[in-house]
C-alpha cells in the first residue's frame, strides 16, 4: 500500500482500531432475557419425553421452549431451510445429532439460563446413525429423514433431485460429450480417490441473535447473518407475518466465511421471545458454534484420460458432501462441487454426478471455498498424477489444457476475463526466484515446490438492490443490504458511489442492513458482494444522477444532454457554469433525491445435464508454494506462498489484498491442520485448543500477491473474496510430492500422514 | 452471593459487586460495559479478551475478577489518556490491519506490550509475540506491516 493511494484504507477504520464496532454482541434491549439450549447427546434418537419442571427451580428463569410449543401453536410451520424446510427450531420426534437443539431456556441472565436448561429432563430411545458418507450411503442404511418437505422453487438455481438413493439430499449431474468415446480415444487413462474432512469456520464472533417481540405481534430481530432478508422470509413464514411485520437488522459482523448464511438460530430465538413476551438474546459459546454449521466433509473419485500429447480427453467424477443433519444449502453447494469438478480445463467429453448426502453429523453449509478448495484439491492432485505419468511438467501441462477466452466450459458456456495464462505465468516466475531456495537448516529436510490452479463461480442468476439518496446538502446516502463482516463492503460501496456522483468520500455514508429500510439483496456471499451490489448501486447512482440533470436543465437554463456530474454539482460540460446538488434539490423543492438501482444477472444450468450458465463471472486464481518437509518427523513447513487472481476494476487495493490473503491462511489452515474429529458422530474436538487454525507462526514469512486489474473505464469489479483458498492445499500437496516424493490425496498434511506415507515409499 | 470489588480501568476506579465465580472478562463487560474485550474461545487460546494487567497481555477469560483487583488494567478504550488515537492504533489504521476487527482490540493491546518490552523486534520476534493471537481473516501480513510502522512510530 502506498500512502496516499486513492484505493486504500477502511471508511470504517477507525471504529475498529478503537474497539467501537457495533457488533450484534454489544448490543442490548431493555427488559432483555437471555437463551441458552439443551442439545442431544446421541447422534440419532427418538426423543420419549421432555420435563421442563426442573428448569423452573431456578431463580431467574423466565420460560423454555420445547417441541411442544411448537405443536401447540407458538408457530406455523415448525420447520425451516431455505431449500428443504427439513430443520426444526427444537428437535421434535426425533434428535438428529449429537448437538441439536432440543430446548431452550430464557432467563434473567446466561448463566442461570445454562444452568437451568442443564436440568430439563430429557428421555431418549437411542437408534442406529449413519455418521459417515459410506455408512448413509449404504443400502439398508438408517435413514435421516423420513419425510422431506422440499421448495423446488427456492431459488431458480437450484433444483433439487432425491431419486438416487437412501440419505441423498441431492444429486447434482453434468454431461458433455460423449465420455465412453473419450475414454476410448485416450492413450492414458488415470483415476484417483480423494478424501478431506469437515472443517468449522470459526467465525471470532459466534453467532449471535437479539428477538424482541411487540405487542402488536410485529417482530424485530438483530442478527450476525449474512443474509438478512432470507432470515426474513423465513421468520415470516414460521410465524405467519407478513414480511412487513419481521424486520431484520444487521450491524457489522466479526466475520462470517459463509457460517452466517442462512437461517441458523434466528428462528429459536425469536420463539422463545414471543413465548416469553419479551427480548431475548442468545450468544454461541465455541462449542456450539461447532455444533450449528461446519464444511462438509467430501470424497471424490476422479477419473481423466488423454493423449500422450497432453490432451485431456475425458473426465468422470464422482463427488459425495456428507451435509449433516439439515440441507442447509446442500443442494446448491453438491451443484457448485460438480460443475466445479471438470477444473479450469479444456476437456470435450466430462461426466459428474454429485450427491449431498445426510448423515447424523453437524448441519454442514455455505464455507468459504464453497467447495471449491475440496474439488481443487482432487483435480489438480490428479492433474499431478497425469503430467507424471505422461512425462510433462505439471504447469506445461497445465498451460496446454488451461480453459482461455472464448473457450467453452463443460456446462458449455464461453468463458470470459479468466487471464489464466498471464497468472500461471506468475505463478512460474515466483516459484522460479523463490528466495527460499537453498539448503534446509537441517540435513534430514527436503524441500519442494508446487503450483495449482482453481476457478470460482458465483451464484446465478441472483439479484442484489441499492438505493442512493442524496439529501439537501447534497451530501449521499446508500441503503443496501450488503453485510460488512470485515470484507469491507462499506467502503467499496462508498467509493462506487462517491465517484458515480463525484463527491468526496467522507460525505457519503451507509445505511446498514435493515429490512424495513435497506431494499433486497440475495446474500452477502459467494464473492457477489462488489460486483453485484457494486453494480446496484451505479444504476441507483445512474437514477438520482438523470434526475439530477433533469432538474439542473431547468435551473440552468440548458440541456440535460449537456450536463455533466462535477466536483457534487452539475455543470455545463467543460464550462465553470452549474450548481451544486444542494441549489439543484433546493430549486425543485425535492428535499432529497431518490435514486433506485436493481441489478441481475441471468442463466442457470438444465437439471440433468448441467448445461447453461453457472456463473455471471468466473474468478480464476492460481497459487504457488515452497515447502520444507522434515523426513524424520513428517513436519511439513510452508515457506512461501505466491497467490494471484484477476480483480476486473479495482475497487479497494487494501480489502482486495487482504481477502487474497486471509483466503489463502484459510486454505493454509484446512491443508496444514483442521479437522473436525469425531467418535461414533460425536465431535471430539470443538474447542479453539484442540482445534488448530492458523496463527502467526504458521504464515511463511513470504508470502507476496499479485492483482491483475482492468483499466479499461467500463470494466467491472471481479469477486475475489475467497478466491486465495482453494489452489493452496493441492498446490501444498504438489510441494510435499516434489520435496519427498510421497502423494497424499487427503488433507490435512499431518506430520503423521506424512510419515507414514515417507515409510511406505522408503520399503 | 455478591463481593464487592475494587477495580482500575482505564485509570478509573470502579468498585462493583461480583459473583466469586466470575471472569475478568465478564465483569468488565456485563458489569463495566467495556465492549472492546471480546470472548471468542474462553480457553486463553485466541486473545481476543487480551488486557493489559500492570502492562502484561492476558486473557480475560481465564482470570476471575477479584484475581486482579487492585492492579491497573488497560484496554484499548483506556490507551491514550485523551482518548486521542495511540501510535499503535493510528499505525494498524493506516497499515489496515484487520478485517472483522474482533480481534483487533487484542492484537493492539498485545503489541502495546511487546514494544514495551522489546522496542525494536525483529519481524520473527513480532511473530512469535503474537503469535497468541488469532486472526481468523487471516490479516497477519498487514499487522505484521502495522507494528513494523508502531516500532518507527514509538
Amino acid at each position: 500500500m502506498t500512502a496516499g493511494d486513492r484505493l486504500s484504507g477502511y471508511v470504517d477504520g477507525l471504529e475498529r482500531v478503537t474497539g467501537r464496532v457495533p457488533y450484534v454482541l454489544n448490543m442490548s434491549r431493555p427488559g432483555m432475557l437471555h437463551a441458552a439450549i439443551l442439545r442431544s447427546p446421541y447422534p440419532h434418537a427418538r426423543i420419549l419425553s421432555i420435563d421442563p419442571g426442573p428448569a423452573f427451580k431456578i431463580p431467574g428463569v423466565v420460560t423454555v421452549l420445547t417441541r411442544e410449543d411448537l405443536e401447540r401453536g407458538l408457530v406455523a410451520v415448525p420447520r425451516f431451510g431455505s431449500i428443504i424446510r427439513d430443520q426444526p427450531i427444537v428437535s421434535m420426534e426425533k434428535a438428529h445429532y449429537a448437538g441439536a437443539p432440543v430446548a431452550a431456556v430464557a432467563a434473567t441472565d446466561r448463566e442461570t439460563a445454562k444452568e437451568a436448561a442443564r436440568l430439563i429432563e430429557v428421555q431418549y430411545a437411542e437408534l442406529p446413525a449413519v455418521t459417515d458418507i459410506e455408512a448413509a450411503i449404504a443400502p439398508g442404511a438408517p435413514v435421516v429423514h423420513e419425510t422431506l418437505d422440499i421448495r423446488t422453487k427456492a431459488f431458480p438455481d437450484v433444483v433439487p433431485d432425491q431419486s438416487s438413493g437412501t440419505n441423498n439430499c441431492n444429486h447434482f449431474r453434468l454431461r458433455r460429450g460423449d465420455i465412453d468415446a473419450g475414454f476410448a480415444e485416450s492413450e492414458l487413462v488415470v483415476e484417483g480417490i480423494y478424501r478431506m474432512p469437515g472443517t468449522q469456520h470459526v467465525p471470532m464472533e459466534t453467532h449471535v441473535v437479539i428477538a424482541e417481540p411487540s405487542v402488536n405481534g410485529s417482530l424485530t430481530v438483530w442478527a450476525a447473518t449474512q443474509t438478512p432478508y432470507l432470515v426474513r422470509a423465513q421468520l415470516a413464514e414460521i410465524f405467519d407475518l407478513p414480511e412487513s411485520r419481521v424486520r431484520v437488522i444487521v450491524p457489522t459482523l466479526g466475520s462470517g466465511y459463509g457460517a452466517k448464511t442462512y437461517p441458523k438460530l434466528e428462528a429459536l430465538v425469536a420463539a422463545l421471545a414471543m413465548k416469553a413476551g419479551a427480548p431475548v438474546k442468545l450468544v454461541l459459546d465455541r462449542d456450539e458454534e461447532f455444533l450449528t454449521i461446519r464444511k462438509h466433509d467430501a470424497l471424490i473419485k476422479i477419473k481423466t484420460g488423454a493423449r500422450r500429447d497432453g490432451t485431456l480427453l475425458a473426465r468422470k467424477v464422482e463427488l459425495w458432501w456428507d451435509a449433516g443433519a439439515y440441507a442447509d444449502v446442500s443442494p446448491r453447494f453438491a451443484m457448485f462441487g460438480g460443475f466445479y469438478a471438470p477444473g479450469p480445463y479444456r476437456i470435450p467429453n466430462v461426466m459428474v454426478d454429485s450427491h449431498a448426502v445426510y448423515t447424523n453429523k453437524p448441519p454442514a453449509g455455505a464455507f468459504r471455498g464453497y467447495a471449491a478448495p475440496e474439488v481443487a484439491m482432487a483435480y489438480e492432485t490428479h492433474l499431478e498424477m497425469v503430467a507424471e505419468q505422461l512425462g510433462i511438467d505439471p504447469i506445461e501441462l497445465r498451460s496446454r489444457n488451461i480453459l482461455r477466452a472464448g473457450d467453452r466450459y463443460a456446462t458449455g458456456e464461453v468463458m470470459e476475463d479468466l487471464h489464466f495464462p498471464e497468472l500461471l505465468d506468475d505463478v512460474a516466475r515466483a516459484l522460479a526466484s523463490a528466495p527460499e531456495r537453498g539448503e534446509p537448516l537441517l540435513p534430514h529436510a527436503r524441500r519442494g515446490k508446487g503450483a495449482a490452479a482453481v476457478m470460482m463461480a458465483t451464484i446465478t442468476p441472483s439479484t442484489s438492490a441499492a438505493v442512493i439518496k442524496i439529501n439537501g446538502d447534497g451530501s449521499v446516502h446508500v441503503l443496501s443490504s450488503s453485510v460488512e463482516m470485515g470484507q469491507g463492503s462499506r467502503t467499496t460501496l462508498s467509493r462506487i458511489a462517491a465517484d458515480a456522483l463525484t463527491v468526496p468520500l467522507d460525505r457519503v455514508a451507509i445505511v446498514d442492513p435493515d429490512t424495513d429500510v435497506t431494499p433486497f439483496d440475495l446474500t452477502s456471499s459467494a464473492s457477489r458482494g462488489t460486483f453485484m451490489m457494486g453494480c446496484a448501486v451505479l444504476a441507483a447512482a445512474d437514477d438520482a444522477k438523470d434526475q439530477l440533470l433533469g432538474s439542473a436543465a431547468e435551473l440552468l437554463e440548458a440541456h440535460a444532454a449537456d450536463l455533466e456530474l462535477r466536483d457534487g454539482g452539475v455543470f455545463v460540460k467543460k464550462t465553470s457554469r452549474g450548481a451544486p446538488f444542494s441549489d439543484i434539490i433546493r430549486s425543485v423543492r425535492a428535499g432529497t433525491i431518490v435514486g433506485r438501482g436493481t441489478f441481475t444477472t441471468k442463466g442457470g444450468l438444465t437439471p440433468g445435464t448441467g448445461q447453461g450458465i453457472a456463473s455471471a463471472q468466473w474468478h480464476p486464481c492460481t497459487a504457488g508454494v515452497e515447502v520444507e518437509v522434515d523426513t524424520e518427523t513428517g513436519a511439513v513447513r510452508i515457506l512461501k506462498i505466491h497467490v494471484n487472481t484477476y480483480a476486473g476494476k479495482l475497487i479497494n487495493r487494501t480489502s482486495t489484498e487482504l481477502q487474497l490473503e486471509g483466503a489463502a491462511i484459510f486454505g493454509l489452515g484446512a491443508v496444514m491442520m483442521e479437522e473436525m474429529v469425531y467418535d461414533n458422530g460425536r465431535l471430539l474436538n470443538p474447542s479453539l485448543a484442540d482445534y488448530m487454525i492458523p496463527s502467526f507462526l504458521d504464515v511463511p514469512a513470504a508470502f507476496t500477491t499479485t492483482i491483475i486489474e482492468d483499466h479499461d473505464e467500463h470494466a467491472v469489479p471481479h469477486g475475489l473474496g475467497e478466491n486465495g483458498v482453494g489452489p493452496i492445499p493441492a498446490a501444498v500437496a504438489a510441494a510435499v510430492y516434489d520435496a519427498v516424493g510421497v502423494r497424499l490425496n487427503e488433507w490435512p498434511l499431518t506430520p503423521e500422514k506424512v510419515l507414514r506415507a515417507l515409510r511406505q515409499v522408503e520399503r | 452471593m455478591l463481593i464487592e470489588l475494587a477495580l482500575n480501568v482505564n485509570g478509573r476506579d470502579h468498585k462493583v459487586a461480583v459473583r466469586a465465580d466470575e471472569t475478568l472478562l465478564q465483569v468488565l463487560r456485563d458489569r463495566l460495559n467495556v465492549l472492546s474485550v471480546r470472548e471468542a474461545c474462553g480457553v486463553g487460546m485466541c486473545g481476543s479478551c487480551t488486557v493489559l494487567v500492570e502492562g502484561r497481555p492476558l486473557s480475560a477469560c481465564l482470570l476471575l475478577a477479584f484475581q486482579v483487583e487492585g492492579k491497573p488494567l488497560v484496554t484499548v478504550e483506556g490507551l491514550t489518556p485523551d482518548g486521542a488515537l495511540h501510535p499503535i492504533q493510528e499505525a494498524y489504521l493506516t497499515a489496515s490491519g484487520f478485517q472483522c476487527s474482533f480481534c483487533t482490540p487484542g492484537f493492539i493491546l498485545a503489541t502495546k506490550a511487546l514494544l514495551g518490552e522489546f522496542p525494536d523486534p525483529t519481524d520473527d520476534e513480532i511473530r512469535e509475540y503474537l503469535a497468541g493471537n488469532l486472526c481468523r481473516c487471516g490479516s497477519y501480513i498487514k499487522i505484521l506491516q502495522a507494528v513494523k510502522a508502531a516500532k518507527e512510530r514509538s
